[in-house]
């Protein structure tokens, strides 16, 4: 898979001291559907400013295809952009905005035609061609805004947070769409988003941002499953984080202590020291809960509480328990087929919960730096 | 009492002062104008009657209709000449100037001469352009001239010049508004597509910016052909404006019916550049947001 976009320790600051975009190394292969995540004030989208030409790097630089880019204008880049607002022309009807890229580009006329024809089939608004940007849903501009941006083929199709405008449904179907947009078509994306659904959903892979710089590139599975900093555990989906100290260490793991709780979890590659507070991050959804803490599996961490609240979310219940620490440890139940509902604890009722030690991160105290 | 007269009363009393002023002090006189202009002149008295000798005057009379063919000519260079040299201006305030706070200043550099007595200003240009004025007294310093000239001041040149400058702000305040209406993204959108920056300039902001540009035309146009200020202060004889011929027929020629007469001409004239304006401005009505 060859390279398309590489950058080099690319850094943007605005006056002197605000620094947007911080020294990121980033590689993208062709055809690779690649989300930065992040807040907003990350950086993600001033990067994909830069990669588009409408902001100067600083420093570093930005290659496309292997040729140099940095200093290149947008207009003489070969990637095109979905803008957050649309930014469709108002003075145009959709055809032309559709043709409007091809038109300037010197394309002869019937060809721009059949071209222009074929963008509105693929995005379904073929029967909208002489309507006027105004005169649309939101859904539909954004149909538009990417049927004009794809129509020249772009290397790279740069989009930045392109769903955020819309409702929830609307987005769900429209992540879908674009993801078969993209297999079809098979141009690199390179993705803005806030949204860690809408990243997990869609990428192949995910740089989770953090003030400027990359905090972890991975895919989807790695980073939700593997989060290397307290900071992605947190970001993508929602984790119960709780202080502790080390109070074993063997080659490939560690025991660690909060309250009176004990639990065992992988090192993963870390290196740990008896006594290192650290931070220690469980997924509400990879923990069971069991009546006695005799019936869990061979070497599963086992922790007892007190059941403080339990709220039915529909296809699921949130557990909220005691474990005597400030914040009550979460656990979301799913609701499967032929489960009872009258099972769900009491609040007051004591209940253990076990725990596979590989779905324990533990991250050295300092690990967001 | 009930809810619907208890508004009903509610709105007249907002209104009614509003309305009342304008028809004591708008409708009213522009009613006793508009009867003035189809009467008699039997000097020094005023014959009332219905008569189109008047207008057949004004349409007649070289003297009349050359000073509003001058008149509608020197409204229309000053319009084009302050729309060249603010739309320039006011795309490099909006399009360039990154700090809000230097944009805004300028801006205000722009709009603070409108806070300085008209009468000033104008009379600025006499003491710029006459003979004995600033340019003459430097092109002699520099030994550009080997005398003072008097080509600068009293003629159409210097009209054009006084009132490009006074009614420029004119120009830019729409102008700013329009440009500033444009999202960057749109913009930027265009240049995304491979479009240059000086066809991005005609296919989109231009167009874009139209509004303004109509509405900085039509309020430089129109306050233009109004001025009478400027010719009394620069014209000199090739200067005379209509406005100042009204001006005379009130005053020294004492010819109010034909003075009336040449106002509701002028006022034709504006009405129909305004509605012009409007319908040109309605066809190309856009949403930007």
């Amino acid at each position: 898979m060859p390279d398309i976009i590489q950058l080099h320790s690319l850094t943007k600051t605005f006056g002197n001291d605000i620094v947007a975009v911080d020294k990121i190394d980033l590689t993208v292969g062709e055809g690779e559907f690649v989300t930065l995540l992040g807040p907003s004030g990350c950086g993600k989208t001033t990067t994909l400013r830069m990669i588009a030409g409408f902001e100067i790097p600083t420093r570093g630089r930005i290659y496309l295809s292997g040729d140099d880019v940095t200093e290149l204008p947008p207009y003489q880049r070969h990637v095109n952009t979905v803008f957050q607002d649309y930014a469709l022309f108002p003075h145009m009807n959709v055809s032309e905005n559709v043709g409007y890229g091809l038109r300037v580009g010197g394309v002869p006329k019937g060809e721009i035609v059949t071209m222009v024809t074929d963008m509105l089939n693929m995005v379904g608004l073929i029967d909208k061609a002489s309507h006027r940007p105004n005169q649309l849903s939101g859904g539909e501009k954004q149909r538009v805004a990417l049927a004009r941006a794809l129509v020249r083929k772009p290397k790279v199709l740069l989009l930045d947070e392109p769903l955020s405008a819309l409702d929830a449904k609307l987005r769900g179907a429209m992540q879908v769409e674009l993801k078969h947009l993209h297999k079809k078509l098979g141009i690199t994306f390179l993705y803005v988003t806030h949204d860690q659904t809408e990243a997990m959903v869609m990428s192949d892979r995910i740089v989770v941002m953090d003030r400027g710089r990359i905090a972890q590139l991975g895919t989807p599975t790695e980073l939700y499953d593997h989060p290397a900093t307290p900071y992605v555990a947190n970001f993508l989906g929602s984790s119960n984080m709780i202080a502790s100290r080390v109070v074993e260490v063997w080659p490939d793991g560690v025991r660690l202590r909060f309250g009176v709780c004990e639990i065992v979890c992988g090192a993963n590659g870390q290196r740990f020291t008896e006594g290192e507070r650290v931070t220690v991050s469980i997924r509400p959804e990879k923990v069971a809960v069991v009546d006695d803490r005799g019936s869990a599996p061979d070497g599963f961490n086992v922790i007892e509480g007190v059941v403080r609240d339990c709220l039915f979310h529909g296809n699921s219940y949130r557990i909220e328990v005691d474990i005597g620490q400030d914040k009550p440890f979460i656990v979301d139940v799913q609701l499967r087929t032929g489960a009872d509902r009258a099972v769900m604890p009491e609040p007051g009722s004591a209940v253990a919960m076990t725990i596979d030690p590989a779905n324990v991160n533990a991250f050295a105290a300092g690990a967001d730096r | 009492m009930k809810l619907r007269t208890r508004r009903f009363i509610g709105s007249s009393a907002i209104v009614s002062p509003p309305l009342l002023w304008t028809l004591v002090f708008l409708f009213t006189p522009y009613l006793i104008l508009f009867t003035y202009s189809f009467y008699l002149t039997k000097f020094p008295m005023f014959v009332p009657a219905f008569q189109f000798g008047n207008y057949v005057l004004i349409f007649t009379d070289p003297q009349y209709f050359q000073v509003l063919l001058r008149t509608v000519k020197i409204a229309s260079i000053v319009s084009v000449s302050a729309l060249l040299l603010a739309y320039p201006l006011t795309y490099f305030l909006v399009f360039k100037v990154q700090r809000p706070g230097l944009r805004a200043a300028l801006y205000m550099a722009v709009i603070v001469p409108l806070w300085v007595s008209y009468l000033l200003r104008a009379y600025t240009w006499k003491t710029i352009l006459g003979s004995e004025g600033v340019l003459n007294s430097f092109l002699v310093w520099s030994g550009i001239l080997s005398e003072p000239t008097d080509i600068f001041l009293y003629n159409q040149f210097s009209m054009v010049l006084t009132l490009t400058y006074i009614y420029v702000p004119f120009m830019v305040m729409p102008l700013y508004t329009a440009l500033e209406k444009i999202p960057r993204s749109v913009v930027e959108a265009s240049k995304d597509l491979g479009v240059g920056p000086l066809r991005t300039f005609f296919k989109i902001t231009l167009p874009l910016s139209m509004p303004g540009v109509i509405a900085g035309t039509t309020f430089t146009f129109c306050l233009t052909f109004g001025d009478f200020v400027a010719a009394f202060l620069v014209g000199g004889p090739n200067g005379f404006m209509i406005a100042n011929i009204v001006q005379a027929q009130f005053g020294t020629a004492l010819n109010w019916p034909l003075g009336a007469a040449l106002s509701i001409v002028m006022l034709m004239i504006v009405l129909t550049v305004i509605s012009l304006a409007d319908r040109l401005e309605r066809a190309g009505r856009l949403d930007l947001a």
